[in-house]
């Protein structure tokens, strides 16, 4: 699903924010991506949206090349991946159904298809019930539902989390990351970078580690390292 | 099919977020309708002014555009007939028509009334044989008297010069003034969207971050920027027509004597006379709005294209 192959990406400073970076993720796959704030995990993550471009290597997403590809390729690219994170960006103007069907609308689909989607997005993260109100109504575990529902109305093939327990407390950290291993069990690779030791350590899914920019770690029942924490 | 419902629904999407953005800078909304049908409405009265000039002109020009070709002394009619052939073939040149030397003179007497017999003042007819030569408008007439000058059997060419002079450099400021005002009333109604639809990326920053991220397409993001351009060419143009009907209803409730258009090159053309030439008929509303909305449109391409980029 996704390869990396010597990835270098340097800032116009001369700062490294990846260095050599080989990295594979099978289809299906869930991983944990730890390492202290500043490591590169969300610059990692960007060179799969193509929202970064690498200086140096490789990167491909669902068997494209995404360094080679075209601008007027990429929103294509970003169809087959959901993107959740720790400032869970819902519109503050819209209700929880309008905020998951925006996902849908901006690519065109019908209000056919609308109706269909977004009932079982939200079904699927248990969030149906509250589907006309605001997310100033909402907790911030309910929040971060809605926008997960938001990633996965697109079905997606490719899952990205950048902290998305950042702001949670443990109890709604722990129902994200269920909510997040079914949706992998449903066949969609999900890579999730954290720095919650508690999830990394209780769910012993592979677990790559990135500090200064380079891979130090990748192991497939992984912990969280005490030191990290 | 499929893409045609596709297109319906994005389009949809447009007008719905439009609106809501619309709704959301109420200020500016109304800041940059305003603008806008002021523009348009300043547009339109200078291209009432500008018509009723050309109108005043065009009447003017008509004296202005005839030269009056004297022959020499010995010149027959025969001559005259071909000189008159032989100018009928330059370019600008409408009409040539000959005149006589009694017809001449018949003239000049009635010029001078008839207190004065000129006949029997000289005994006997001093004029030559003449050609009345109308040109296209009253610009190539110095250009036709240099080369009808030139030719044989022709001793003087008379034309109002200093007449034709001012009349070409009024025409051109009219022109020069109308073109660079209007540029500049665009440039004015440009900024003002410009910025407006900066609010609006701004006020819109997480919704075009989510649409980035979950793959719309660069024209996609800049869609209901575009459909917010052309709703405030709609709104700015309904503003003119409301403009253009309060200024019809006072011209109705005040007396006439009471308001005097005063152009830029004078004050003899009366506002009224502005007025009365604007008829708010299909044709006039279709022509409003075409302007408006095509100034706002373009001003949102441009926006759209500096605010939004493919990230």
């Amino acid at each position: 699903m996704v390869q990396l192959r010597d990835v270098t990406v340097r800032y116009e400073s001369g700062i490294a924010a990846l260095q050599n970076v080989n990295l594979t993720v099978e289809k299906s796959e869930f991983l944990f991506l730890v390492g202290p704030t500043g490591a590169g995990k969300t610059t990692l993550l960007k060179l799969l949206t193509r929202e970064v471009i690498p200086s140096e290597g490789t990167v491909i997403v669902a068997d494209k090349d995404v360094t080679k590809m075209k601008p007027s390729q990429i929103p294509y690219l970003r169809r087959l991946i959901g993107t959740v994170f720790q400032d869970i960006l819902l519109l503050p103007d819209r209700t929880v159904w309008e905020n998951v069907a925006f996902a849908l609308r901006v690519t065109g689909a019908s209000s056919g298809e609308i109706a269909r989607e977004v009932p079982k997005a939200l079904e699927t993260v248990g969030m149906l019930h509250k589907a006309k109100a605001f997310p100033a109504e909402l907790s911030g575990g309910e929040k971060q539902k809605v926008a997960l529902a938001r990633a996965l109305v697109v079905k997606p093939l490719l899952l990205l989390a950048d902290e998305p327990t950042g702001n949670l407390d443990p109890t709604s950290s722990l129902e994200i990351v269920d909510l997040l291993l079914r949706i992998n069990r449903q066949g969609t690779t999900v890579i999730m970078a954290t720095h919650d030791k508690a999830i990394v350590d209780a769910y012993r899914k592979r677990v790559v580690e990135i500090v200064g920019g380079r891979i130090v770690r990748d192991e497939l029942r992984g912990v969280f390292r005490r030191e990290l924490a | 099919m499929c893409s045609v419902v596709s297109w319906l629904s994005l389009l949809a999407f447009f007008l719905e977020e439009a609106l809501v953005n619309l709704r959301r800078h109420g200020l500016v909304t109304i800041a940059t309708v305003t603008t806008i049908a002021v523009t348009i409405g300043v547009w339109v009265l200078f291209s009432l002014e500008a018509r009723a000039w050309e109108k005043f002109l065009v009447w003017e020009g008509q004296k202005l555009e005839r030269l009056c070709v004297f022959l020499k002394p010995d010149a027959d009619k025969k001559t005259a007939e071909k000189l008159a052939e032989q100018i009928q073939k330059l370019p600008y040149v409408v009409q040539v028509k000959f005149v006589h030397k009694d017809e001449g003179l018949e003239k000049l007497q009635r010029m001078f009334g008839n207190s004065v017999p000129l006949e029997d003042l000289v005994g006997h007819n001093p004029l030559p044989h003449a050609l009345e030569v109308t040109c296209t408008s009253p610009q190539e007439t110095v250009e036709c008297a240099a080369k009808i000058k030139q030719m044989p059997m022709v001793d003087e060419v008379t034309f109002p010069a200093i007449a034709v002079q001012r009349y070409v450099q009024i025409v051109r400021s009219i022109r020069w003034r109308n073109h660079a005002l209007s540029i500049l009333l665009a440039i004015i109604a440009f900024i003002l969207i410009f910025n407006a639809l900066r609010v609006s990326v701004y006020g819109r920053r997480n919704e075009i971050r989510i649409m980035q991220l979950v793959g719309a397409t660069v024209w996609t993001v800049r869609g209901p920027l575009l459909m917010e351009g052309l709703l405030y060419g709609v709104l700015g143009g309904l503003g003119t027509l409301v403009l253009a009907k309060l200024l019809l209803a006072l011209n109705a409730a005040f007396p006439q004597e009471t308001t005097c258009w005063t152009g830029l090159l004078g004050s003899w053309v009366e506002w009224r006379m502005l007025l009365n030439d604007i008829q708010i008929d299909s044709v006039f509303v279709s022509q409003v709005l075409l302007l408006s909305m095509g100034l706002s449109f373009l001003s949102a391409i441009i926006a759209a294209v500096r605010l939004v980029r493919a990230v």
